[in-house]
């Protein structure tokens, strides 16, 4: 062979990837040929410059920040760059205002004696981890009496293709969402569900006044952007685990003792700063520190020329006291109410009608009269909004709600501030 | 591999947060690797390899064990850090400097065997040859560390980058072809032979 032929073939012959008959002849024509050896030793230095890199292990904070970016996918943080990217914020303050209200007017629905507190709570866990976590990956949970427009700012905001990289990355959440509806491993047929770009990344459940007796045709927002498609899949891919579910079913019937307590933590505090809109910024920045998320500002105007500014903000447990003592260095805190609403028994409600609900579904998928099977498509999506709500109560309750009015000294008057 | 990998992912999949993160830390610094030599920068590592689980995470009831985990893991990598790219050409100059900027505090693999002065000279080194990597094109890149610093196999590279074994020949081949070329602007690192034990 030439030389060329076999200065060309040295990086496969350094990897063993020639044919023996090629390995011996490139073998002998190196050990005479100064050119091509001064070739080879220069591949093996350089290659051996690489291989002298050695592995890198990621930070010691990596995998808990990971668990809480996973925790919160479904929520959306704030964007570095655009702070107030609202229809995003709306979205994520909403799943709490959901959680709120579904428990209120749930509770209004269910007489007590018709559902007993769930007391295995590691089935329970289990199985809602289940159900919480195609919901956390479909996308959030909106309020229904959230604004048409938000979610059609939602949906475009998904599908912008702006040059920054929030939109690119943005785009990619919505198709690895997207991509995620398209799961057929449970041997369901995915129906035909609206292209990934276009669906965002939410779920619009039917208002919370649906009795879980009667059907009701009209749940608005499951028609809206394909959510049609996304809760039939979760549907699907929940019968796929039969494991745990089938350990929820066995455990009602056990009492095991140790309920899993849930409550919804709700704080209001008034700050007092010199500067409302570099306060405000500040208090961004903590919130994207602790991993939080932001509604809106709603500037208000009190008076002729005092401002208040209120903040919705929801903190994860774990950095409730942190961010708290961050909030103290911006200004004064007056008077922080507190409320703590225990949602449990809501909970532990949902969990067991979600159970109901499952044998029912399997009951009726045995049939196949066509009225059993309208019936199955309305319990099915019974399933979705059931599992939907557990999840924003689950997701509630590990996060603090906050609502932080800042005011300046003038403004902060007591009889003055208006506070929801 | 792992042999209870498989109960780890089902665990995972059914929810399991903390199978998954287990899961992670069995293969966080390979990703991590990747991430760290493919960007030059331990900070948008960190980034790109969080964004490589939160995939991993999302896409793995698709994972049906046809292909090894790792190499399934390896793509995703590989395909992100293209994501990477393209999203950092549109916005920035990355300059050579920011991009081997390693923050103080970074961790460094310890050596014992060398003294303070030696260390200090051997990550400068690595420091210069990270930077060489960082000049080449983006599949040069991959491929090389693919190969030089995770060991793949042609096969295995082929099945991470979604390539044939042909092309992954030829391509290292003119990968390290370029490599050598960006170092022997560099004389100072042929003159440095040899702490080079491993």
């Amino acid at each position: 062979m030439r030389c060329q032929q076999i200065q060309e073939l040295l990086s496969a012959y350094l990897d063993g990837e020639v044919e023996p008959s090629q390995q011996s002849q490139i073998k002998v024509h190196l050990e005479t040929c100064p050119a091509c050896r001064g070739q080879w030793e220069d591949l093996v230095a350089s290659v051996a410059l690489l291989r002298g890199l050695p592995e890198v292990s990621p930070p010691a904070f990596f995998r808990e920040q990971l668990r809480l970016k996973l925790e919160s996918r479904s929520f959306s943080a704030p964007r570095r760059r655009s702070w107030f990217g609202w229809p995003r914020f709306i979205a994520a303050a909403a799943v709490l205002m959901v959680a709120l209200s579904v428990t209120t007017l749930w509770s209004g629905y269910i007489h007590p004696q018709d559902f007993l507190p769930w007391k295995n709570d590691r089935d329970s866990a289990q199985s809602i981890t289940v159900a919480g976590r195609s919901p956390e990956k479909e996308g959030s949970i909106v309020s229904p009496g959230l604004r048409q427009e938000s979610l059609k700012l939602e949906a475009r905001a998904s599908r912008e293709k702006d040059g920054r990289g929030d939109g690119d990355v943005g785009r990619q959440e919505v198709n690895a969402g997207g991509n995620s509806l398209l799961r057929e491993d449970t041997g369901k047929e995915a129906p035909s569900v609206t292209p990934p770009r276009a669906a965002p990344r939410l779920m619009a459940f039917s208002s919370p006044e649906m009795p879980s007796g009667e059907g009701d045709k009209s749940v608005p927002g499951t028609s809206r952007s394909g959510s049609n498609g996304e809760l039939r899949v979760m549907a699907g891919s929940q019968n796929a685990l039969p494991a745990p579910e089938g350990k929820m079913v066995q455990a009602s019937d056990a009492d095991l003792p140790g309920t899993d307590v849930k409550t919804v933590k709700e704080f209001i505090l008034i700050l007092e700063v010199p500067d409302i809109s570099k306060a405000r910024k500040d208090v961004l920045h903590l919130v994207q520190k602790y991993n939080g998320l932001t509604g809106p500002e709603e500037p208000e105007v009190v008076g002729q020329s005092s401002v208040q500014s209120t903040v919705m903000i929801i903190i994860p447990d774990e950095f409730w006291s942190k961010f708290q003592e961050d909030l103290k260095s911006l200004g004064q805190v007056k008077e922080p109410q507190t409320r703590s609403r225990d949602i449990t028994l809501e909970y532990n409600g949902l969990v067991k009608n979600l159970a109901l609900l499952k044998e029912k579904e399997k009951e009726l998928q045995s049939s196949t009269t066509g009225s059993d099977l309208q019936e199955l498509q309305r319990v099915q999506g019974e399933i979705n909004k059931t599992m939907g709500q557990l999840h924003a109560l689950s997701e509630a309750a590990r996060k603090t709600a906050v609502e932080l009015v800042l005011c300046t000294n003038s403004s902060c008057q007591q009889d003055q501030l208006q506070v929801k | 591999m792992y042999p209870d990998d498989r109960e780890l992912i089902d665990r995972s999949v059914a929810g399991d947060l903390e199978a998954f993160s287990e899961l992670v830390r069995r293969y966080e610094k390979k990703v991590f690797t990747v991430a760290f030599r493919f960007t030059g920068n331990y900070s948008d590592a960190c980034d790109l390899a969080q964004e490589v689980f939160i995939r991993v995470y999302q896409a793995l009831p698709r994972f049906r064990g046809e292909a090894s985990f790792t190499t399934w893991l390896y793509r995703i990598t590989a395909n992100l850090c293209r994501d990477e790219l393209r999203r950092q050409k549109r916005h920035k100059k990355t300059s050579l400097d920011e991009m081997v900027a390693n923050p103080a505090g970074t961790p460094h693999p310890v050596d014992e065997d060398l003294s303070p002065d030696d260390v200090l000279e051997r990550r400068e080194f690595q420091e210069m040859v990270q930077v060489c990597l960082n000049e080449l094109p983006e599949e040069y890149r991959l491929v090389l560390v693919m190969r030089e610093i995770q060991g793949l196999s042609y096969e295995e590279i082929a099945a991470a980058l979604d390539i044939s074994s042909g092309t992954v020949k030829s391509r290292l081949s003119r990968a390290r072809q370029a490599f050598r070329q960006k170092i022997s602007g560099r004389q100072e690192l042929f003159a440095f032979r040899p702490r080079l034990v491993k």
